[in-house]
């Protein structure tokens, strides 16, 4: 079996057996409705997180996520409180806003040169002040609070049975990533470019428009996140969304992709996020102090990324040793 | 001997031209731009970051960065209070506690980020969110008002010679920190191991090792840094130092640090900080929201950092009209 196999039938088995200490502990978790709840959460920050997958697969970063939506959501408000279009004319508009600012971000990255996170920051603080300005505002200049009335947009956070929308948007989106990565040409070209760069170049990928396509889809999937948030809670405020950055980081980090490049697929991110949601979740069960949530998943990243390194470290020399002594008879024979 | 080139001299000093015409500006579009009630504001804020740039340029200059100089610095604040009001400590040991522990936050910044191979910015902003979760949890996510010893209290208030003492320790951080960067073998590593870190190591530097002291020095200037602020606001708070860690990299950027490593300057990040001050009391002087804050900073990096690579406007506009040359790209491939 493959170490990634490995790796994944440990964190599932991890997910059960917190699963199940988690409804020991606390009756109320194994509950229809909170798993239920749990799936929604986990989808909202999955769908940016398989966005995030592709982006860290370039061996880049994208801090402007949390910022996108803050910004997709009140472009939602603005249109909803000021004009009196359909959701099907906005909420384009708004996506194609979340490609927009993708491609500003490939751009500086690819045209300029710059460090990606350093970009991305740049952005990211732009989109939040420009968040705060567009916010719909009352007679005195404080943020208004707007309802959304709107029947369609109100629908994407309705439930099918007892499943909510966007846990199927987000399986269905993970599971077109994965066909498009894994089976797609251009698939294959967000491989090379994280793993080699320079032979991705040489061999006649162009980089740059991979690059720049893959932050689109990064702010697309940060602004479809966002309208289903908005949804969800049936208002916009201009600080949705900041600061989840770390939340989709820590989804992906355990799901498996490390930020080296050219490795990575989006199964691993779909069971990262919902490991998350689950601890998460469990925090709350449990009645810590919400304090602590920050501490660990601050700390997840951490401990992953150092865990991953030593078993990577670890099964090279395994098979280093089996290669010597495969080798040893021939040797012998020579 | 070489001529007197006042050319370069001009070119050498284009940053304090280019913070001459800000000053000019704000003059011209603020009567109270030009008080001395205003200027020592400006002041204040600029110590700050100023002392957190001292230290925390030593991360880009070995080709990292530290994004949680900030959280480091509102952390220091609480633990120096914890340590001398709930725990009656005499306020020098204290101080001390409270940048050993800023060695420990550094050390494992650094340790992380060179011995696991992870990308320094994750790990710092790993960092930043733990550690904000850590200070909430120790101060209970109060703000904590700090009466007490009136001679920690005194670092932030008390002035020497008619100027604050904030501002001597700022100058002695800045002059440390040039000196060690430009004249001993630690700074000359610095450099080496962030320009080529293979031939660095070939030549018989450590990279992990001048990494980790370099995050090291970082943390425990935040530390100071949250120090002075706590005892110039009287208060310590999780959430003091929000956004800082942004100012400072601004601040580095400007002053010609390019954030790839190799070089740094103290000098200039010190301009960059007055800079990083003027426009954000320009902002407030010209009565702009707060949100204009964020903004004016990203403009101002992205502007800053497409400067460092060398791209002027009239070759930028040259450039687009022949995207097949573009900026960096032999010196890439």
């Amino acid at each position: 079996m493959s170490v990634s196999a490995i790796r994944r039938l440990i964190l599932i088995g991890l997910l059960i057996s917190i699963g199940a200490a988690l409804s020991v502990a606390n009756p109320s978790f194994l509950t229809l409705d909170n798993l239920m709840t749990m799936l929604q959460e986990a989808s909202l920050t999955g769908i940016v997180a398989i966005g995030f997958t592709l982006v860290l697969i370039t061996a880049g970063i994208d801090m402007s996520i949390g910022a996108v939506i803050a910004i997709t959501s009140m472009i939602c408000v603005n249109f909803i409180s000021y004009t009196s279009l359909p959701a099907y004319i906005f909420i384009p508009i708004a996506l194609a806003m979340g490609c927009l600012i993708g491609w500003f971000n490939g751009f500086f990255i690819t045209y300029f040169k710059l460090p990606e996170f350093i970009v991305t920051l740049a952005t990211r603080g732009i989109l939040t002040g420009l968040a705060l300005i567009a916010a719909v505002k009352d007679s005195q200049g404080f943020v208004k609070n707007v309802f959304i009335q709107d029947e369609l947009f109100l629908s994407f956070g309705e439930t099918v049975g007892p499943v909510y929308i966007v846990v199927i948007v987000f399986f269905v989106l993970a599971l077109a990533t994965q066909f498009f990565i894994k089976r797609t040409r251009a698939g294959s070209n967000v491989y090379a470019t994280g793993a080699n760069p320079t032979a991705a170049r040489l061999t006649g990928i162009d980089t740059d428009r991979t690059l720049i396509g893959v932050y689109m889809f990064s702010g697309f999937c940060a602004a479809l996140a966002s309208i289903f948030l908005c949804a969800r809670m049936m208002t916009a405020m201009p600080e949705f969304g900041i600061g989840s950055e770390m939340d989709v980081i820590a989804s992906v980090v355990i799901g498996g992709t490390p930020f080296t490049g050219g490795i990575g697929d989006i199964w691993g991110t779909v069971i990262g996020t919902l490991f998350l949601a689950l601890i998460k979740n469990g925090i709350l069960k449990l009645g810590l102090s919400p304090y602590i949530q920050p501490i660990v998943i601050g700390g997840i990243i951490v401990v992953t990324v150092v865990l991953d390194v030593w078993y990577k470290g670890f099964a090279e020399q395994r098979v280093a040793k089996l290669a010597r002594q495969k080798q040893m008879p021939t040797r012998e024979g020579v | 001997m070489k001529a007197f080139n006042w050319r370069q001299l001009l070119l050498d000093l284009r940053l304090f031209w280019i913070l001459l015409l800000l000053m000019a500006l704000l003059s011209v579009a603020s009567d109270r731009f030009l008080t001395i009630d205003n200027l020592t504001n400006v002041l204040w804020s600029v110590c700050l970051i100023g002392i957190m740039c001292t230290g925390a340029i030593y991360a880009p200059i070995t080709g990292g960065i530290d994004l949680s100089v900030a959280t480091i610095a509102a952390l220091a604040g609480i633990i120096a209070n914890l340590l001398m009001n709930v725990c009656d400590l005499n306020w020098l040991l204290a101080i001390a506690i409270t940048l050993g522990i800023g060695v420990l936050i550094g050390w494992v910044n650094g340790i992380v980020t060179t011995k696991f191979n992870v990308p320094a910015f994750i790990v710092t902003m790993a960092a930043k969110t733990y550690l904000f979760g850590i200070a909430m949890l120790v101060s209970n996510g109060d703000q904590i008002t700090i009466m007490q010893p009136k001679a920690f209290l005194a670092i932030g208030i008390d002035k020497y010679l008619g100027i604050p003492i904030p501002i001597y320790l700022m100058a002695l951080l800045v002059v440390f920190s040039h000196l060690l960067l430009k004249h001993t073998v630690f700074g000359r590593q610095c450099i080496a191991v962030g320009a080529n870190e293979v031939a660095a190591k070939l030549s018989g530097v450590n990279p992990d090792r001048t990494r980790i002291i370099a995050y090291i020095i970082s943390a425990v200037t935040a530390s100071i840094a949250g120090i002075v602020m706590a005892s110039l606001t009287q208060q310590a708070y999780a959430m003091n130092a929000t956004g800082y860690e942004f100012d400072v990299i601004t601040a580095i950027v400007i002053g010609g640090t390019s954030l790839m490593g190799g070089n740094g300057s103290v000098a200039g990040a010190l301009i960059g900080a007055v800079m990083v001050g003027f426009i954000n009391n320009g902002l407030n002087l010209l009565d702009m929201p707060s949100s204009y804050h964020p903004i004016a900073t990203g403009i101002v990096i992205l502007v800053a950092l497409i400067m460092n690579q060398g791209v002027s406007l009239p070759g930028f506009i040259k450039r687009l009209r022949r995207p097949d040359r573009a900026p960096g790209q032999t010196a890439s491939q």
